[in-house]
């Protein structure tokens, strides 16, 4: 059964209402059934895509009417569907990457250019490679039914083009980071899958960076990451999205922690476009420590929106959310927390703590921070807060001296700093704190 | 004797199920037939004498709720409730002639005594019991108010108390102008409900510069079976004006689920104040979670004039679902909102309830303090609101969240919106979810404290910073029922 | 009279027994003091004297006046007139000190089959005792240690053991976070407790309490049982050669 059988026999039934009402969700199902044929994997990855595709159609763009996309209406914002890329020209890593990351970065990036791996480095292999020689426990990855939940996430099953596949062995200490670039051609319209598993007590760093450079042409990506972690290993796992005006990003990890694993996320989202960013952590195991930063730096009429669901599904766990925001123009900043604790995750610690900075009086700023808790020996808490540059403090540093201008940058670079503080690698926080930096004087 | 064994003592003399209000009034009542129709519509407006406006009104009401279908996103479980198995209007059968205590069936009198309830308004004004608080009541029995007292010295000062259904005849202009202009027919399910078979309810206008000399209070009590109860209360405050009202309800306890679908409306024009609490205290079940009020409220205040304020404070202790988010609309420049709330669930009762604080005028204020209690295997959400628009310049927000777990079979949840559309909202929002811990039960029980004991104190000092918001004359009362709402949670 | 007769203990959680036989009397009219090195089982001691959870007592006894106490609740035996002041005293937020101390003392009294103190009863006693332990009256209205410091707490601790009269006071490690002046008013305290009716067991790391409270007798607990029993001399020593001898024992 294809997708558009699928929908017709829906509506049919009249079970759906208006479902791919849009010109956009029309496009999006043009496109699959445009490219079917040339994605890569075998029959049962085939399957899988049609499948996801079948169920995309039935929902459609997720609207405000979907709660955790209350504040980010797909189906409103996205008008236009660009061209997807399945392959393209090589580009050097050094365009990519930008002018923050230093040049021993490049030495373990694999470059993606136009949705496909150019080579293999540091580690990682290409997943359209990978599936060919079908390793079970990729494709068993692809198929995870708690990805079938959301639309946007249909999407990147239907569409992946290719990916990284990171398999660290158990005890392995990975010195550098391994580095994961997108690039494309402008207006086009990328899909990346990537599948990691962690051995048990191993050490990494994986580095994820998508950029649509200002002033070149549109971009539309979709990276879902999957990532599953051994018992004891310790993950740092750091993300960047740079967007310009009308571009997209729908960006997404799911994550699974064994037992006395320290998982360390973040995350930087910069520019002027519509990113979301999903992230689920499983804890599966006990001892474990989920420790999440995120800076963000939004412009123009961009959108920044990000969204975790943590789930202490076992007792003795640890969950530390600390997510900021700097939002000028009429940007708008979107945070929703879930913790979740089930009933028998006793002693779990989750803590969260989501801030924004407002700079601009037409500047918006959503968050939902939200407990929803089973299990009675908990310490849980949340705060959010919402708020201009304090006045007090400007004055404080004008009074010794500082002008105000410099005084204003000095209090939003320290609040953003905070945050980025948080990633210990010394490489990686100056290239953080560059891309911040330039965000905040752009 | 100090509260807590007060309490303790207290919990000792009730049966199982812990509910002290449990027993059935045997009143001859004027019901009308089962379900749902425009004509049950016509006939509460004719029962009622109420002008043609009115009904027109509550045709449209009818009709849009027809329309409409149930709320589903709260955290609440229940079966498809039978609107057409329903009654929509039941009175006891003298009640219908003038209302003073006098013309009062002895066996209401008696009931409300049993409850607590100062209706013994001559004993009180003549001195006889002089340790009474002067608190008016009006007294809503099922769906009429059967008495008010206090009436007369409250005209002197130009205050009208009164059930809402004397309101429509003695001041028309007034209800016609207010009513639904805080809460629209259409605004929810319930509410649109409300709208179309509201019996009775409350009115109370305090004019221009007038501090309301007492207390004002309703006591609603459900008493027939299969009886939806659905009360309307409207409180103007005209410029300048300062009123306090409280309202207390309870239910017989009976196996089936009963509907209760009130709706409130305030609105504090410039420089008024409301203050409204709530002692929430309807059947919620038995242990099993058999039986128990469905409590489906919408309760809204608009700040309409400058530095307006109004105030909730809600002590939510019965119902085995409450649905419930008495909110502030702050719409004149300056004005404040705040919301108070205790919400104890024990058994198998679920509570979604929390706020919601619209900022629309510039420099308002609001404030949120939570505290949530969840016991045995009942569920506790507290779902809030904060928002911005965007010309609401120097909008401020502070909110606390906590909630206490007791036994590992319950849930705590906390669902706050935080919405802030223009950049000088200065908004804080704080939650925490914790146990009572085991170190402080012991320390009191090294001091002598039972477990129980310990527990009530400990939940008592919990709960201390919204106590403070009730008026005096509830607080002691309030305190023991916070006890006996949590009797059998530990252990 | 106290009597701990071959009293093992063990976590109730984890596999790790803390005392492994310990025996001690204490009669009445007495003040005893247990001195020991870090780990020794002193507050382990403390906290099965007063019944707290989390431990496992697997063989002995503790007598109270003749009668077993191991399986009583911890407010029977406060009723019983056993008092634990705590090395670090809970806070409890939103609890005025006042509504405390009157509801455990009522509590207590209570149990005694003693008559309940009426509001202005209670209020005097309290003010006096109070005054006594230089406590600001003002203190008490706020809620129960929250924000007070280590001296105000020790205090407060000692101002709820005169208004609750225990006839077995246990006092672990009192002198912790106390500076002098704050010593000698908590020890004064204490001492206008002592009396013919009263046992008292100071359990403590330093010598330096000992000078303010002095003991009849002086008990070294090392690895779960008692070492040495001595007069008030043995303090001293203990003072000037540390417990070494004892943990080399031990080991």
């Amino acid at each position: 059964m294809d997708a558009t059988a699928a929908v017709s026999e829906k509506a049919g039934r009249g079970m759906t209402v208006q479902v791919l009402s849009t010109k956009a969700e029309q496009a999006i199902l043009s496109s699959f059934e445009a490219n079917a044929a040339k994605l890569p994997g075998g029959a049962a990855v085939a399957a899988l895509r049609q499948a996801a595709m079948g169920a995309f159609a039935s929902k459609g763009l997720p609207s405000r009417r979907v709660e955790d996309f209350k504040y980010t209406d797909l189906k409103a914002n996205v008008k236009d569907v660009l061209p997807l890329a399945t392959g393209g020209a090589a580009v050097d890593a050094a365009t990519a990457f930008g002018a923050h990351f230093g040049p021993e970065f490049a030495a373990n990036a694999v470059v993606f250019a136009d949705g496909r791996g150019v080579a293999a480095a540091g580690g990682a292999t290409l997943l359209a490679s990978v599936l060919g020689q079908s390793p079970g426990w990729v494709e068993a990855a692809l198929s995870d039914t708690a990805l079938s939940a959301s639309a946007d996430l249909l999407l990147n099953t239907a569409l992946f083009t290719d990916g990284a596949v990171i398999d660290i062995s158990a005890g392995a200490e990975v010195a550098d980071p391994i580095v994961l670039v997108a690039s494309a051609k402008d207006n086009a319209m990328t899909a990346l899958r990537h599948v990691i598993r962690v051995g048990a007590g191993a050490k990494v760093t994986i580095v994820e960076v998508d950029r649509a450079r200002q002033g070149v042409g549109l971009r539309q990506s979709s990276a879902l990451t999957q990532m599953v972690v051994g018992d004891g290993a310790e993950v740092v796992h750091i993300k960047v999205v740079e967007t310009n005006k009308g571009s997209l990003h729908l960006g997404h990890w799911q994550v699974n922690l064994g037992a006395n694993v320290t998982y360390k996320p973040f995350q930087v989202t910069v520019g002027e476009g519509l990113v979301r960013n999903g992230l689920n952590v499983l804890f599966n195991g006990q001892h474990s420590t989920f420790d999440y930063g995120a800076a963000s730096v939004v412009h123009g009429t961009g959108h920044a929106d990000s969204t975790l669901i943590v789930d202490h599904k076992v007792p003795h766990c640890t969950s530390r959310e600390l997510f900021k925001t700097v939002l000028d123009d009429q940007a708008r900043a979107v945070f929703q927390g879930r913790v979740i604790v089930r009933p028998d995750a006793q002693k779990t610690d989750g803590k969260q703590m989501a801030q924004a900075l407002m700079l601009s009086p037409d500047a918006e700023f959503d968050s939902k921070p939200e407990l929803e808790i089973y299990a009675d020996d908990v310490v849980c808490g949340h705060g959010s807060t919402v708020a201009e540059i304090d006045p007090d403090l400007v004055f404080y540093c004008t009074s010794r001296g500082i002008p105000t201008a410099v005084a204003r940058a000095l209090l939003i670079e320290s609040f953003i700093g905070e945050a980025i503080d948080k990633v210990e690698h010394e490489g990686l926080r100056q290239a953080l704190s560059g891309i911040a930096r330039d965000s905040l004087t752009a | 004797m100090p509260a807590v064994q007060e309490t303790v003592a207290q919990v000792k003399t009730i049966d199982v199920d812990q509910y002290k209000y449990g027993f059935e009034t045997d009143i001859e009542m004027v019901k009308a037939p089962k379900g749902l129709n425009e004509d049950i519509v016509r006939f509460i407006s004719e029962k009622k004498g109420e002008p043609a406006w009115m009904l027109e009104w509550r045709l449209d009401a009818y009709r849009r709720w027809r329309a409409m279908t149930e709320p589903t996103w709260a955290k609440v479980e229940y079966p498809k409730i039978d609107f057409e198995d329903l009654y929509y209007y039941a009175a006891p059968r003298n009640s219908e002639g003038p209302k003073s205590l006098a013309d009062v069936d002895p066996e209401l009198l008696k009931m409300y005594e049993r409850l607590g309830v100062p209706l013994q308004e001559q004993e009180i004004l003549a001195g006889v019991k002089s340790d009474k608080p002067r608190v008016a009541v009006d007294a809503v029995f099922d769906s009429v108010s059967v008495v008010t007292t206090f009436k007369d010295e409250l005209a002197k000062a130009g205050v009208i108390f009164c059930s809402i259904s004397e309101a429509l005849r003695e001041h028309p202009e007034l209800v016609k102008k207010y009513l639904g202009s805080v809460v629209p027919q259409s605004d929810n399910y319930y509410a649109a409900l409300n709208s179309a078979v509201f019996s009775d309810g409350s009115f109370v206008y305090v004019p221009e510069g007038v501090r309301c000399p007492m207390e004002l209070s309703t006591y609603f009590r459900i008493n027939e079976r299969e009886t939806g109860q659905f009360e309307r209360t409207l409180i103007i405050a005209e410029k300048g004006s300062y009123v306090s009202y409280l309202e207390g309800c309870t239910a017989p306890m009976r196996d089936e689920n009963q509907l209760h679908a009130a709706v409130v409306e305030l609105i504090a024009l410039d420089d008024a104040e409301i203050k409204y609490s709530t002692v929430q205290n309807w059947y919620p079940g038995d242990k099993n979670g058999k039986g128990g009020i469905y409590n489906f409220v919408t309760k809204r205040g608009d700040c309409r004039g400058r530095n307006s304020k109004i105030s909730w404070t809600q002590v939510e202790t019965g119902s085995a679902i409450t649905w419930k988010y008495p909110s502030c609309i702050l719409r004149g420049d300056n004005s404040r909102g705040e919301f108070y709330s205790i919400a104890v669930s024990n058994g198998y009762q679920q509570v979604d309830s929390g706020t919601k604080m619209i900022h629309l005028g510039k420099n308002t204020s609001s404030r949120i303090i939570s505290k949530g209690i969840a016991a045995g295997f009942s569920q506790n959400t507290y779902r809030g609101l904060v928002s911005a628009h965007r010309k609401a310049t120097g909008a401020r927000n502070f909110t606390a969240c906590d909630s206490l777990l007791i036994g590992d079979k319950c849930g705590a949840h906390t669902v706050p919106y935080i919405e802030a559309k223009n950049s000088s909202a200065h908004f804080e929002h704080e939650a925490t979810t914790s146990k009572i811990s085991d170190d402080m039960l012991f320390y009191c029980q090294q001091r002598g404290l039972s477990e129980e004991e310990a527990v009530a104190l400990v939940v008592n000092g919990f709960v201390r910073d919204v106590l403070q918001q009730l008026p005096m004359e509830f607080l002691a009362e309030t305190q023991k029922l916070i006890g006996i709402s949590l009797e059998g949670s530990v252990g | 009279m106290l009597e701990i007769k071959n009293l093992n203990v063990k976590l109730a959680d984890e596999d790790k027994v803390i005392l492994k036989g310990l025996s001690l009397t204490v009669p009445k009219g007495e003040v005893h003091a247990i001195m020991g090195p870090n780990g020794s089982g002193k507050s382990t001691l403390a906290y099965v004297l007063a019944g707290r959870d989390g431990y496992e007592v697997t063989d002995g006894d503790i007598l109270w006046n003749g009668d077993s106490i191991l399986e009583m609740e911890p407010d029977e035996r406060a009723a019983k007139g056993v008092f634990l002041a705590f090395q670090y005293p809970m806070e409890i937020p939103g609890v005025a000190g006042l509504t405390f101390l009157r509801t455990a003392t009522n509590a207590v009294r209570k149990k005694r089959e003693q008559a309940e103190m009426t509001t202005p009863e209670f209020m005097k006693f309290v003010k006096e005792k109070a005054a006594k332990l230089n406590i600001d009256y003002e203190m008490l209205k706020r809620p129960v240690n929250v924000g007070f410091s280590g001296g105000e707490k020790k205090r407060s601790e000692i101002l709820q053991m005169a208004m609750l009269e225990p006839t077995l006071c246990v006092l672990d490690e009192t002198d912790s976070g106390l500076d002098i002046d704050a010593l000698k008013i908590v020890s004064d305290g204490v001492n206008a407790l002592r009396g013919p009716d009263r046992a008292m067991l100071v359990i403590t790391h330093y010598q330096r309490l000992l000078n303010h409270i002095v003991p009849d007798k002086v008990h070294v607990l090392a690895d779960g049982r008692i070492q040495k029993t001595g007069g008030k001399e043995l303090a001293l020593e203990l003072e000037k050669s540390g417990y070494a001898e004892f943990t080399g024992k031990a080991a």
